[in-house]
């Protein structure tokens, strides 16, 4: 996927697909609007009539401007809240609709993807970047289309009632696409310059608060407030100087809006006292009315500019999010089906590039797998098992152990069974397999102690309460990813005879750093260079 | 909470608006005099004060636009400045992303000046303008102006309750969310079993629907009460000239109520529709002002000439403390596997952690805290996104380039010749065996008499794992080095150091 694929179309195609987003919406929303607008506009005729109407021929209001003005404003009220609900309705599914989204591509790549990244990234990708796409979708792009049609409509209906004004009015409108560009342009600039000082600020706040302790142990608190605060001070210098020149975008637009309201006001006053003659007459009625309408002209594109944020969040959204939220294509389509042999030759993944010029995988082989770090030991288990798209028919019923076990904060039982069935004569007879049960009988609750934020055990301790859990599914594949990397010599030993012994009869791929016995392993691929060779 | 107040800026904001309505309701009432053309009508003036306005509104506009901003980016600076300076000789016990959040809302709390008071303010001084010139003037519409003062006043009120209200029960649902969610992704490498269990759906995956509804909630309330307020004034401005059928006006300043009713989502709709946020700046300033972290042991005295003795000594947080006696000078190896309390005791020896059990120097019992000269060196240690030279030297004390350029070397770190250079992001990312050694050269650079060391040598390569050893071997003539480890390279085994295991 291109950077420079542009924000709608990567919106287009990898979000609003099978109807979550629908165009309906964003039309009727936008009809809404502009049917709020036209609403107004004749509203204001009415308006005008009767103010007009009272004021200068001091007789009672018509009939016909009363109801105008009446339907006028019930309708602008009717599809303000219309649009209101609708807005808020759609937004809430959209927002459902594509966390849903995510959790499908969780489903699919599970720690083939999740491992890229910190905790903390994705809470964020879940907690602002959906929300900013959603934001941007029903208020930004939806106000751009009323931006466009308004003014067009609003001068049309002034050109009708006021040649002049209204050629004057088209004289300056090749400014407003102009203004578009300004706002938008302005907008960004002042958008990225501000979102960087501020990072920028925050980042070191971030970064000082981190190191507490260090600072606290040095004795190098004081310094560091010191350099925060001249790095505050400085910042703030060197963004007003820059931000100064890029507000002046958005004081153009208010500029021309506000001088259009009282240029022509003055222009309708001098007209009605007869000062000035450009061969048009006037009345009240249609000078309130200009005076009304002129700043619709101008008015939802200063809307626009209020929206201008959204677009940069949906931009930084956008990146973070790339085709995360896009249908989850390929499901693991074999159901069950037991291995038997797997072959493997040609080009296997892309980013990082993987191929081989064939390898074979048989029911209750036992690979060693080694290769530098990096080159993609990781990658080829993450393909096999279908974490990683490409492979047809990816390995069904495995289990995998990575190098730093998870232990959750529920109790060693719920730890152990994940949520299915199991005896707890099952669970005991694991936790003896792998040597914990003196350490479970040790514990207040036996089995249903909690674990807790901090769980007491050691990282050996850890790896064999993983492994108790492999064992206590007994998958047909187990994918060992140097489920001993992070442990001393003597722990390393142990586990790995206990990983031998408990896989026996399993299909065995384990990828290790540490030494092996070799003539335990049936083969051995190697993965260097982009390449597995066996 | 708010520090001083901008009050010019502010001022300029209510300028800015009131500039733009009493341009509009001028303007009007200007056309419509000058269609009555009364006697000796003055009609310069109004077009001059007309002009004059439309500038005022347009100098405003950008004179608060920029010291709005002036003002945020100072009172960032300021509330962070005084968060930090809280915080001093206290550590923060928090998750992943809290510190990140921190900042966030040290960011929210100072834009209640030009996101929420602004907005307020004006509203405020239009309401009570109209409503006074409306009023002294005695003008048809006079009552409806003071009902729509009032509903104003009820529906700010109601909607800053209100966002107060759901703030404080979003602050728990994020809460909640942010620990569900932080097992949920941190356990990614079980799905796959997990998934199984619950044909293939998520067992306890977060869910931020609610959280999200009632975002929206806030942000609708605002809408909806300006859609309130709107209906009303229909109401009112169509009362206003049915009521008045018969009559009829008369006066050009008769238009000015229906004017300020027909405009009126133009002057209250940003106050209205933002009224409501005020429970989130609330939220972002008791997170701001909560957080006093929590207070490491006293700095203590005395230091020990002879030997050191630990009885039942450990970290507070574990249960069974352990008993040593180590010499005032020395090697001292804390051996035992991962997990044991190797890193805990070090701690607690530091000072940066509570201590239980006692500490005898010389043979007489002292407090157990910080001590001046006592440094504790992390496994993962802290890199500064600072200069290299900022990171030798934290304190930003002088440091003579040829000391900093031998501390360096001393760890084979000489590689690193720029002083001035940027570790961290955007600048030079040093790996965790670097960051290991650079940590050892800032702890040799401040010269303590007791070195606390966790795991030197965990991801070093043969000669680094040497090198790092003799350096330590060669302090330790001089100090004391304690060193926690699950290795023990020959080097230093040949030493016969103090070996306590644990």
């Amino acid at each position: 996927m291109s950077r420079s694929q542009t924000l709608s179309r990567w919106f287009q195609q990898s979000v609003a697909t099978s109807d979550a987003a629908s165009n309906g919406i964003l039309v009727a929303l936008t009809f809404l609007q502009v049917l709020k607008d036209i609403a107004l506009i004749a509203a204001y005729w009415g308006f005008a009539g009767i103010v007009s109407q009272w004021v200068i021929d001091g007789h009672s209001a018509s009939r016909t401007m009363l109801w105008l003005t009446a339907m006028g404003l019930v309708v602008v009220w009717i599809s303000t809240g219309l649009a209101i609900f609708l807005n808020h309705h759609k937004r809430l599914q959209l927002s459902a609709v594509l966390q849903q989204r995510l959790m499908a591509t969780f489903f699919h790549q599970q720690h083939a993807l999740l491992r890229q990244h910190s905790t903390f990234y994705w809470q964020t990708l879940w907690q602002m970047h959906i929300p900013a796409v959603v934001n941007w979708h029903f208020d930004y792009r939806v106000q751009q289309m009323v931006a466009v049609v308004v003014p067009l409509i609003a001068l049309v209906a002034i050109f009708i009632v006021n040649l002049v004004v209204g050629a004057s009015l088209l004289i300056t409108l090749p400014i407003v696409p102009l203004f578009m560009v300004l706002v938008g342009k302005g907008a960004a600039s002042l958008h990225r310059k501000h979102f960087i000082a501020l990072e920028r600020l925050g980042r070191l706040f971030v970064d000082r608060l981190s190191a507490l302790p260090l600072l606290t142990m040095f004795q190098a608190h004081d310094a560091q407030q010191q350099l925060l605060d001249k790095a505050g001070r400085r910042l703030r210098d060197r963004t007003m100087k820059v931000v100064s020149i890029a507000f002046l975008s958005t004081t153009v637009l208010d500029f021309f809006s506000t001088l259009a309201v009282a240029l022509i006001a003055v222009y309708i006053g001098f007209t009605l006292l007869g000062e000035f003659d450009l061969g048009e007459a006037i009345n009240l009625q249609q000078g309130l009315w200009l005076l009304l309408t002129a700043p619709l002209l101008l008015a939802e594109m200063k809307k626009l500019g209020q929206f201008y944020h959204q677009k940069a969040q949906a931009e930084a959204a956008k990146d973070a999010l790339q085709d995360l939220l896009s249908e989850a294509g390929a499901s693991s389509a074999s159901q069950g089906r037991p291995l038997q042999t797997l072959s493997l030759s040609g080009p296997l993944t892309y980013a990082p590039d993987l191929q081989t010029k064939g390898i074979t995988l048989t029911r209750g082989d036992k690979i060693l797998l080694s290769g530098p770090s990096g080159a993609g030991k990781t990658v080829l288990m993450e393909y096999l098992c279908g974490q990683r798209a490409g492979l047809q028919n990816p390995l069904e019923d495995y289990a995998l152990l990575t190098q730093t076990p998870v232990v959750l904060p529920c109790s060693v039982k719920d730890n152990l069974t994940l949520g299915g069935h199991y005896t707890d004569e099952n669970l005991h007879q694991v936790l003896n397999a792998v040597g914990l049960a003196d350490w479970v009988a040790a514990l207040p609750q036996d089995i249903h102690t909690l674990m807790g934020e901090h769980p007491p055990l050691s990282g050996g301790q850890g790896q064999r309460l993983a492994i108790a859990r492999v064992l206590l599914r007994q998958p047909q594949v187990w994918l060992l990813d140097e489920p001993t990397a992070h442990l001393p010599a003597q722990q390393h030993d142990e586990i790995s005879a206990l990983i031998q012994q408990a896989s026996h009869d399993a299909t065995v791929i384990w990828a290790s750093h540490k030494p092996l016995s070799q003539d335990w392993f049936t083969q051995h691929w190697v993965v260097k260079d982009g390449g597995i060779t066996c | 909470m708010l520090g001083r107040i901008p009050f010019i800026s502010l001022l300029l904001a209510i300028i800015h608006t009131s500039a733009g309505l009493l341009i509009l309701i001028f303007s009007s009432w200007f056309i419509a005099a000058c269609a009555l053309v009364p006697a000796n009508f003055n009609y310069m003036l109004p077009a001059v004060i007309i002009r004059g306005l439309a500038l005022v509104r347009i100098g405003a506009g950008y004179g608060h636009m920029w010291l709005a901003h002036h003002d945020l980016l100072g009172r960032t600076t300021w509330l962070r400045s005084e968060l930090f300076s809280r915080l001093k000789d206290k550590y923060l016990p928090t998750r992943a992303g809290d510190v990140e959040r921190l900042a966030t809302q040290t960011e929210t709390l100072s834009s209640i000046w030009v996101g929420w008071v602004a907005h307020q303010a004006s509203a405020v001084v239009l309401i009570v303008l109209s409503v006074a010139i409306v009023s002294s003037l005695a003008l048809p519409g006079t009552q409806v102006m003071w009902m729509m003062a009032l509903s104003w006043m009820l529906l700010t009120g109601w909607l800053v309750f209100y966002g107060l209200r759901i703030a404080q029960k979003q602050v728990q649902q994020e809460t909640d969310f942010r620990f569900q969610s932080e097992h949920f992704l941190s356990s990614s490498s079980l799905w796959h079993m997990q998934l199984k269990e619950h044909q293939g759906k998520f067992p306890s995956a977060p869910d931020l629907r609610k959280v999200w509804r009632d975002h929206q909630r806030i942000e609708s309330a605002g809408q909806w009460a300006l859609w309130c307020m709107q209906g009303l004034s229909i109401v009112g401005l169509l009362m206003l000239f049915i009521l008045n059928d018969n009559q009829g006006f008369h006066q050009p300043t008769s238009l000015i109520v229906p004017m300020l009713l027909l405009s009126i989502t133009d002057w209250l709709g940003r106050p209205l529709t933002t009224a409501a946020h005020f429970g989130r700046y609330r939220k972002a300033n008791e997170a701001v002002q909560l957080n006093e972290g929590e207070a490491l042991p006293d700095v203590v005295g005395d230091e020990a000439t002879h030997h050191i003795g630990l009885k039942d000594f450990q970290s507070a947080y574990l249960t069974k403390g352990m008993d040593a006696e180590l010499p005032a000078k020395g090697l001292v190896i804390l051996s035992g596997p991962s997990g044991c309390g190797k890193s805990s005791l070090l701690l607690a020896l530091a000072g940066m952690t509570q201590s239980r059990g006692s500490l005898f120097f010389d043979g007489k019992p002292v407090k157990a805290g910080r001590r001046k000269n006592w440094i504790y060196v992390e496994q993962s240690p802290v890199i500064l996104e600072a200069t290299l030279k900022m990171n030798l030297a934290p304190n930003n004390r002088q440091l003579a380039d040829d000391d900093a350029q031998q501390a360096l070397s001393l760890v084979g770190l000489g590689y690193l010749t720029d002083l001035e250079a940027w570790l961290g992001k955007g600048g030079r990312r040093l790996s965790g065996g670097e960051a290991r050694r650079l940590s050892l050269a800032r702890t040799w650079l401040a010269n303590p008499a007791v070195w606390l060391i966790d795991e030197p040598f965990e991801g070093l390569d043969q000669d680094n794992i040497e090198g790092v050893a003799h350096s330590l071997i060669a302090q330790s003539k001089t100090s004391l080095v304690i060193v926690a480890t699950h290795v023990l390279p020959d080097v230093v085994h040949k030493e016969s150091p103090v070996l306590i295991k644990m």
